[in-house]
C-alpha cells in the first residue's frame, strides 16, 4: 500500500469528498486526512516523533491529530501563497502600466513584483520550516476560482477580474515557482485539465455546481471544489509522485458523493 | 558688583551642562516655543535624519499627517523602498529650504504644476523625487499620472498640519536651467545624466534660506493655511561637494548657514522654532559627538537621545512615547535602515 495523507485547510474538503473515488480508483493508496485549525500554521505542532498535533480544539468531527510518520507522502492542498496580500493590493490600487480601474491611487508594477517576491518568500520560509522540508511533502496552492463566479462573489477572485489578470496571475504564478524550485518540496501546480481559463478552475467542478437543489451558493463555493476535483487533481498527483494511474471509471465522483452512491 | 549672569539658569552655564544626558539635562536643552501636543497635526519633511524623527512620532502615537499612506498594505521593508511612510507623504529625502518651498507651490498651485522626467535604461523617474521608484517607471506618463496623484495626496496633508517638523540637510543644490527647478540630486546618480549646459549647481546663502523658508510660510497663509514650523538641522556631514572645496569646509558652511538660518528664524519670527538635534549629535553638550566609525552617520544612541531630549521638552507623556518608540526602532534596524540618496553619490565615486 502507499500511504498518503491529505492534510491543509478547508480544500481539503474536494479529496475528502472524493475519498470512496479515489480509493476504488487507486486501489493500492491509502488516505489519511488532517486539517490545520484557522488555516494556520501556527496552530499545529510537528513533534519529533513525526506526529502532527491541532494545538487548539478544531472544529467538530474533524481530527485532532495525523501521524505522518508512516506515511509515504504528504500532499499539503489550499495552499495560497500569500496571493490574498496581492489581490487587496490591486484591488486598492491602479497598476501603473496596467489597465486603470478608476482608483485615487496608483502603485507601480515593479512594487507589485516586489511585494510578491517578498510575500512568496516568506510564505514559503513558513512553509519550509512547518514540515521541515520533509521531501515527502508536494504542496498544491488553493485551486483558482471557478470561471463563472458571479459579479457579487468577485472580491473572492482576488485580481481575476481586472482587465490585465493575465499578467498578474503570471507574476504570481512565477514567483512561487522560483521560491518553491529551492525547497525540497515538490509543487504541484493545478494541472491544465483543470483550468479553463488562465488562473480559472472550470465551473462544473466548482462546489457550487454540485450544491443539492435549492441551495444558494456562497462566494466561498465559487473557490471552493467539489469531488469532480478532487478527484482528478489526486489523479494527478498520483500519476507525477507515485506512478499510479486510475482504475477505470465512468461516473462523476461528486454525483456519487451527492447522492450518497459511494464507488463505483 | 553684579553680572547680566548671575541668577541664571544651569542651563546657561557650559560647564554646569556639557556632557550630562541624564533626564534634567535632556529636559533643559529646548524649550518649545510652538505649542505642541500629541494630539496636533504634525507634518515631516527633510532630510533622511528627519526620517528617524518622523518614526518615532508615529510609533509615540503622536498624530503625524499621512497622506500616502501604504502601512495596511505594505511590509515596513517595502515601504522604506518605495518611499512610502518615510514622512508626511512620498515627496522622498528634501535637503534643501528651496526644495520644500517648491514641493509646497506645487501642492497648492492652481495649475498642474511642471514635471521634470529622468530617463535611465528605458526607465522614467521623477526628478523631483527619483528614488520613490527605485526601478523608474515604464513611461513617462506614467511618471506624470504618480506626481499628479502625489501632489493631490499633499495638498490636504499641509491643510490639515499644525506643525511642520522641517528638517534642514543642505545648502548645495542642483537646479534644471530650463524650468529653474531645484533637484534633490544631481542628475546622473539616480537616473539622467549629467549635462552642464541643463543644470547648475547652487550653493544657497543665509539670506536665501530664510527667503525660502520665509515665503513657504507666506504662501501657507495665503491659503489660508496655519502650520507653523519646527525646524532641525540634520548632523549627517555632506558625502561629497561640488563646490571645489574640501567635503570638510562646505559640510561646516552648510551646517552653518541652516543653523544660523533656523536660529534667526526662531528668533525673529513666531512661526518658527528651533530643535536642537544638532547640537546633541556633533557637540560635547549631551556626551557626544555620536557619529558612526566614518564620521558620518549618526549613531543610534545619539538618534534616541535626541529623541529623549525632543520627548522630555514637551512632557512626561511625550518622553515616554519617544523613548519607547526608539527602542522599538532599535530592534527593527534592520529592516529600516535610513533612506538617503546621498550614498548613492558614494556609490558612484567608487
Amino acid at each position: 500500500m502507499t500511504r498518503v495523507a491529505i492534510i491543509g485547510n478547508s480544500h481539503v474538503g474536494a479529496y475528502l469528498q472524493a475519498r470512496d473515488a479515489i480509493e476504488a480508483a487507486f486501489p493500492t493508496v491509502e488516505l489519511s486526512f488532517f486539517a490545520l485549525p484557522r488555516h494556520s500554521f501556527s496552530s499545529c505542532c510537528y513533534d519529533a516523533d513525526g506526529v502532527l498535533s491541532a494545538q487548539e480544539p478544531p472544529a467538530s468531527g474533524l481530527p485532532d491529530q495525523i501521524d505522518l510518520s508512516t506515511v509515504d507522502r504528504i500532499l499539503m492542498v489550499g495552499q495560497s501563497f500569500a496571493r490574498e496580500g496581492l489581490a487587496r493590493l490591486v484591488r486598492d490600487f491602479d497598476v501603473l502600466g496596467l489597465a486603470p480601474q478608476g482608483r485615487a491611487r496608483s502603485v507601480s508594477l515593479a512594487l507589485i513584483s516586489d511585494y510578491a517576491e517578498f510575500r512568496v518568500d516568506r510564505y514559503c520560509r513558513k512553509l519550509a520550516r512547518f514540515l521541515r522540508e520533509d521531501p515527502r511533502c508536494v504542496v498544491a496552492p488553493a485551486p483558482f476560482p471557478a470561471v463563472d463566479m458571479p459579479d457579487w462573489a468577485c472580491e473572492q477572485a482576488g485580481w481575476l477580474d481586472h482587465p490585465d489578470a493575465e499578467q498578474l496571475t503570471a507574476i504570481w504564478s512565477d514567483t512561487v515557482l522560483w521560491h518553491m524550485s529551492s525547497l525540497k518540496y515538490g509543487l504541484m501546480t493545478q494541472p491544465a485539465s483543470l483550468v479553463a481559463a488562465s488562473g480559472r478552475s472550470p465551473a462544473e467542478v466548482a462546489r457550487a455546481a454540485s450544491l443539492p437543489d435549492g441551495q444558494a451558493p456562497t462566494a466561498a463555493d465559487f473557490t471552493h471544489m467539489n469531488a469532480d476535483y478532487g478527484f482528478a487533481h489526486f489523479s494527478a498527483f498520483a500519476h507525477n509522485w507515485l506512478g499510479l494511474e486510475p482504475d477505470g471509471r465512468t461516473t462523476s465522483p461528486s454525483k456519487e458523493h451527492h447522492h450518497g452512491l459511494g464507488p463505483q | 558688583m553684579k553680572s547680566p549672569y548671575q541668577n541664571l539658569e544651569e542651563r546657561a552655564f557650559w560647564r554646569a551642562c556639557v556632557g550630562r544626558d541624564d533626564d534634567n539635562a535632556l529636559a533643559q536643552l529646548w524649550s518649545p516655543k510652538l505649542e505642541l501636543g500629541r494630539a496636533t497635526p504634525l507634518m515631516t519633511a527633510g532630510s533622511c535624519f528627519a526620517q528617524h524623527l518622523h518614526r518615532a512620532l508615529v510609533r509615540g502615537g503622536w498624530n503625524v499627517l499621512q497622506g500616502e499612506d501604504m502601512s495596511a498594505h505594505l511590509p515596513n521593508r517595502l515601504c522604506q523602498r518605495y518611499g512610502y511612510n518615510l514622512f508626511s507623504a512620498r515627496y522622498g529625502n528634501i535637503y534643501t529650504a528651496r526644495q520644500f518651498r517648491q514641493l509646497v507651490e506645487h501642492a497648492l498651485a492652481d495649475t498642474a504644476p511642471p514635471v521634470l522626467i529622468w530617463e535611465k535604461d528605458g526607465r522614467y523617474f521623477d526628478a523631483l523625487r527619483p528614488a520613490v521608484e527605485p526601478e523608474g517607471l515604464g513611461t513617462a506618463d506614467e511618471v506624470r499620472q504618480s506626481r499628479a496623484e502625489h501632489m493631490l495626496a499633499l495638498r490636504p496633508v499641509l491643510e490639515q498640519a499644525a506643525c511642520i517638523v522641517l528638517t534642514l540637510g543642505l545648502t548645495e543644490g542642483w537646479i534644471d536651467r530650463d524650468t529653474g527647478l531645484a533637484l534633490p540630486t544631481a542628475p546622473g546618480t539616480i537616473a539622467g545624466s549629467y549635462d552642464p549646459d541643463q543644470v547648475f549647481l547652487h550653493n544657497f546663502t543665509h539670506a536665501e534660506v530664510i527667503a525660502d523658508l520665509r515665503a513657504t510660510r507666506d504662501l501657507l497663509r495665503a491659503h489660508g493655511l496655519q502650520a507653523r514650523f519646527l525646524l532641525t538641522v540634520s548632523p549627517v556631514p555632506l558625502v561629497a561637494t561640488a563646490s571645489g572645496d574640501h567635503v570638510g569646509p562646505a559640510t561646516t558652511y552648510s551646517k552653518s548657514v541652516l543653523r544660523a538660518a533656523s536660529g534667526e528664524l526662531s528668533m525673529t519670527d513666531g512661526d518658527f522654532d528651533y530643535f536642537p538635534a544638532y547640537e546633541i549629535i556633533t557637540s560635547p553638550i549631551m556626551g557626544g559627538p555620536y557619529f558612526d566609525q566614518y564620521g558620518r552617520q549618526a549613531t543610534d544612541e545619539g538618534v534616541q537621545l535626541v529623541l529623549r531630549a525632543f520627548g522630555h521638552a514637551l512632557g512626561e507623556d511625550a518622553s515616554a512615547t519617544l523613548e519607547k518608540a526608539s527602542t522599538a526602532r532599535a530592534a527593527t534596524s534592520t529592516d529600516e535602515e535610513t533612506i538617503c540618496e546621498e550614498i548613492l553619490l558614494e556609490a558612484f565615486n567608487k
